[in-house]
């Protein structure tokens, strides 16, 4: 009799396994057999490791896509005394803590990738925006502080580099408490290490109040069924501590359109340049439901559905000829032409974004995948559905400041006085020689690194 | 071959079938509106439908048959017959359509008449409670008059019988109950009257917003922050909760005070606390929780709370409490605990000794009254009307005392620690009303042994003026390494706003520190429209709260 039971029970836990990976494979057939889609599907090998952990796909792709959109309370409000004194970290530090990037003229190439960290795994938990803001953190500290930087290539997994690695198990601890959040009207916001999904907007202000500890000094605790992010030293991490000093923001294409009246270019230069300067960028968008399938090519959606939010790292850009490089446009092509379901409009892009998704190195393209960008036409008209990035805001940390010599305005070898007076001089205007964050304008955010400089120099 | 000639010889009859009843109406028709049981005495109504009745003219029939054997027929003319059955048993009403000799039946439908009729208990009855004595009695008339035997049930399958007009059932455990009752000898469907027997107390689960343990237990409690946010839902319909507060002295493990509200000035709004000692239980209040008791949320916070109940006093008068003005200090050594009596629709309640509870801890990195504030002190308006000058000064109350920690926690378990390394750099934007012209900026040297770097500048653009309703300020003020000038003179100031009056016919000038609540309106600003203040690695410095109170000053009559 017990040898039966057995005998039942491995038979059920083969079978629930089956089911999970015939299901996988069903979806995998249903997308293969449309046609002319610029991308395929194929299995995930890492699916094993969710075996116990999701009983179905759905469960299992609910859990994955963990951003939870802002609320439009928070976008759009103005806060009113009796509420805003009752909080300790209040928006308005949130938002001092942001600077508004846009395109400051440099040359950009056809296609690059940044430096960044390895693909990681959130694995079962609805950590994604924590992985989205530690990878950007990890890029940011390999190109602005230890001075690395990417280049054109049609190879992310090449710009891959490991000198930095910091804790998405600390960042994901941080979160709010959405619920509180909720019910107080968004007024008031206070932390909850829930795993209800997040959003990088209040993580990359973590980044400046808690900083981030080491990876192994604060491992992550991916394959479990906890509905908490547990708090998990595994050294001195306070040791390890590193901080972000600012966070850059790129707002969505219809408010740089409409609130900064930035051109269709100047918004695409925004994303490539402040990839360039500072590191990947946390981006974040709506999964279609077909999109879990994906291991090459460029995706488009196939179906007018999603799942949920999801935040991802924008490492790169691909043109159409990197494109033919990859063997992923016909030679003869010169743009790559779509029709997006959720809009019923066909799109015409010449512009890729290659973005490392946070589901281990066997998902997708090495970790990857690649979406065309906004066009210029979409940009225009804003027939822009929720699958694409430029959506939803995009952020990059600022860590540290430039060379003290930069505030020697008048170069007498010491930040003084007369340094002082020119920048007071300069305010408010453009003038590069005084914009010590580079971000187009002199104000009180070079005020303030000018402080930090001057005392750098002492 | 044969076989499909006879399929198609089947499909022409079907077909010539068809056609045939096409220029033939059929009778059709249904009854409506009868219930399976009716009550001696009260009328019956059948209800009808027929088609194709004017179209064919054909004829309807409706026929009653009765318990006695009789039949009441009813040309089927009308739409409805009404009658009041004299006898208890079978009815049988049947619709038939067509010619006499030829009638089709179209619909036949049962109902039953009794003659009894429960008394008690009514239907859903919730029975128990602390004054339930134990047993339900279920109890019917027999409106025959006649002498009549029953059989009763509660499952429906095993019968007892009885002639009197009433059952007492003892020792019912808590549980939903159907009572099955029938006339002996007669084949009818039984009555059945259901109700509850319910002596437990109910069961109150929490939902908080602590944060390891999401659904709190009694006991069990964590570290927080500055609210605390938790539900309850209750496991069935609760007549009123009731909650009320307690100290507890984590070091003894035990509740030391009892804590009122109070409302000390009589505005309606509870503003204070009073602690009692623990004897004094008959002074200690119970709040009522009346708004939707069995799902609520209440909020708790060192300065504020918001408790969905009334204050009820001993004439039965309340008050609504809603938001307070007053909360329960935070401390790593004492904690609120929240006590709980929960009564269900028959009054079970939560043992008085086991009251559900839950503990509370808020947390933060200060009390609410050391909070560190970036103001305009209303009080230090100024006015002077030989000049036509208005003096306003911007402080930082405790914010010296804050900065003056390396690390910021809220106690001992806390994880969310924030580091200070000293004060950098502070951006203020102030908004004052368009009578006012800045004529000058008054510095204070605020932090000791840093050298003070200074300046001010004024945006009154369009854009500016348009959206905010007045000119801005911005107060730039570095703390940068170097020789301190002077030494602090006063310890809140940062600096004083110097304004000229420029329209002497004002009665009111206005100034505000300005709070953007959306980043995407910075385009209305020269400069950040939010407080920046940061430490010497040029980090936003968490916690400080800005007052963004805009400050009104009379200037009629030199008036502060």
């Amino acid at each position: 009799m017990k040898r039966i039971v057995a005998i039942l029970l491995i038979a059920l836990a083969i079978f629930s396994f089956a089911s999970l990976k015939d299901e996988w494979m069903r979806g995998v057939q249903k997308i293969n057999s449309i046609p002319g889609l610029s991308w395929r599907a194929g299995y995930f090998k890492g699916l094993d490791r969710y075996e116990g952990l999701a009983s179905n796909l759905d469960e299992l792709f609910k859990k994955w896509a963990g951003t939870r959109e802002l609320p439009k309370e928070i976008k759009n409000r103005f806060i009113r005394f009796l509420k805003t004194s009752k909080l300790t970290s209040t928006d308005d530090m949130f938002m001092a803590s942001k600077f508004l990037y846009t395109y400051q003229g440099e040359e950009l190439p056809s296609y690059f990738i940044q430096v960044h960290t390895p693909v990681r795994d959130q694995a079962y938990h609805g950590t994604c925006w924590a992985f989205s803001t530690t990878a950007v953190m990890e890029s940011a500290y390999l190109v602005q502080v230890l001075k690395d930087n990417g280049e054109s290539s049609i190879s992310p997994v090449e710009l891959q580099k490991s000198d930095v690695d910091f804790s998405e198990q600390f960042v994901g601890y941080h979160d709010i408490d959405w619920d509180l959040a909720r019910y107080e009207g968004y007024y008031v916001i206070q932390d909850s290490n829930y795993d209800g999904g997040g959003n990088p907007y209040f993580a990359t202000y973590n980044l400046i109040r808690y900083g981030i500890p080491s990876e192994d000094t604060f491992p992550y605790i991916g394959y479990d069924k906890s509905p908490w992010i547990k708090w998990n030293p595994k050294g001195d991490w306070k040791k390890t501590l590193e901080f972000s000093n600012k966070t850059a923001v790129i707002l969505s294409y219809d408010d740089m359109k409409d609130a900064f009246n930035m051109s269709y270019e100047g918004y695409i230069n925004t994303i490539k340049e402040a990839i360039e300067k500072y590191g990947a960028l946390s981006v974040m968008y709506q999964i279609p439901s077909d999109f879990y399938y994906y291991i090459s090519g460029v995706y488009t959606p196939a179906t007018d559905t999603t799942v949920g939010g999801h935040a991802v790292t924008l490492v790169g850009w691909l043109d159409v000829e990197a494109l033919k490089e990859l063997g992923w446009l016909d030679e003869s092509a010169t743009s790559l032409i779509y029709k997006d379901p959720f809009t019923g409009k066909t799109n015409e892009a010449t512009l890729f974004w290659v973005i490392k998704n946070s589901w281990g190195s066997s998902w997708g393209w090495d970790g990857y995948y690649v979406v065309p960008a906004i066009t210029k036409e979409q940009y225009e008209n804003g027939e822009v559905a929720r699958w694409q990035i430029e959506y939803y805001w995009m952020y990059v940390p600022i860590i540290g400041a430039p060379e003290w010599s930069k505030a020697d305005f008048d170069n007498d070898g010491d930040v003084d006085e007369d340094d002082w007076n020119a920048l007071k001089s300069a305010l408010w205007s453009n003038d590069k020689k005084y914009d010590l964050n580079g971000d187009g304008k002199v104000n009180g955010n070079d005020l303030e690194i000018f402080m930090r400089l001057w005392n750098a120099s002492k | 071959m044969k076989r499909y000639f006879w399929v198609l010889a089947l499909l022409v009859l079907a077909l010539l079938l068809s056609l045939t009843s096409c220029s033939q109406p059929q009778p059709y028709g249904t009854i409506k509106g009868v219930q399976e049981i009716y009550t001696l005495g009260s009328t019956v109504t059948v209800e009808w439908y027929t088609v194709n009745y004017e179209k064919a003219n054909l004829p309807y029939e409706i026929v009653i048959d009765t318990p006695d054997g009789s039949e009441i027929t009813v040309p089927a003319t009308e739409e409805s017959y009404s009658f009041v059955p004299e006898k208890v048993g079978k009815y049988t009403v049947s619709l038939y359509g067509g010619e006499k000799d030829n009638r089709t039946l179209l619909d036949s439908v049962n109902f039953f008449v009794t003659s009894l009729e429960f008394v008690g208990p009514s239907d859903g009855e919730i029975i128990g409670g602390p004054t339930w004595d134990g047993t339900v009695t279920v109890s019917w008339k027999e409106l025959s008059g006649a002498p009549v035997e029953y059989q009763y049930s509660l499952d429906g399958v095993n019968w007892t019988e009885v002639d009197s007009t009433s059952v007492k059932l003892m020792s019912l455990p808590d549980g939903n109950y159907t009572f099955y009752l029938k006339i002996k000898g007669i084949d009818m469907p039984p009555l059945t009257r259901s109700f509850k027997v319910d002596t437990t107390p109910p069961q109150l689960d929490f939902i908080g917003g602590s944060r390891e343990h999401q659904y709190l237990w009694n006991g069990d409690f964590d570290p927080n922050g500055r609210y605390e946010e938790f539900e309850w839902s209750s496991n069935e319909d609760l007549s009123y909760l009731l909650v009320r507060f307690y100290l507890f002295d984590t070091k003894l493990g035990m509740r030391v005070g009892r804590i009122n509200l109070v409302d000390s000035d009589g505005d309606g709004i509870y503003d204070d606390l009073e602690v009692l000692p623990m004897a004094s239980s008959a002074e200690h209040k119970w709040y009522h929780i009346v708004t939707n008791p069995k799902y609520w949320v209440m909020i708790i916070s060192d300065k504020e709370m918001y408790i969905p109940g009334y204050d009820v006093d001993e004439t039965g008068a309340s008050t609504f409490i809603g938001w307070t003005k007053v909360g329960f200090s935070m401390s790593s050594e004492y904690k609120l605990f929240v006590g709980f009596e929960a009564y269900d629709k028959v009054m079970n309640s939560t043992d008085p000794y086991l009251t559900a509870y839950q503990f509370v801890n808020l947390n933060e990195r200060y009390e609410f009254s050391n909070e560190p504030t970036i103001k305009i002190d209303e009080n230090s308006a100024e006015l002077d009307p030989e000049s036509s000058k208005l003096y306003l000064a911007i402080t930082a109350k405790n914010l010296k005392s804050y900065l003056s920690k390396e690390e910021h926690y809220s106690s001992e378990t806390d994880k969310d620690t924030t580091f200070s390394s000293g004060l950098l750099y502070m951006q203020i934007p102030v908004v004052y009303s368009t009578n006012l012209t800045l004529s000058n900026v008054e510095w204070s040297n605020f932090w000791k042994e840093k050298k003070e770097l200074n300046y001010y500048k004024v945006d009154d653009s369009a854009s500016v003026v348009e959206y905010t309703g007045g000119d801005v300020v911005y107060l730039y003020k570095g703390f940068v390494n170097g020789e301190d000038e002077s030494e602090p003179v006063e310890d809140t100031i940062l600096a004083t706003l110097v304004f000229d009056i420029n329209d002497s016919s004002s009665s009111v000038a206005s100034a505000q520190i300005w709070y953007e609540g959306d980043f995407t309106k910075y385009q209305n600003f020269k400069d950040v429209p939010n407080v920046i203040i940061t430490d010497n690695l040029g980090r936003q410095i968490d916690g400080v709260i800005v007052d963004n109170t805009t400050v009104l000053v009379p200037l009629e009559g030199g008036e502060k």
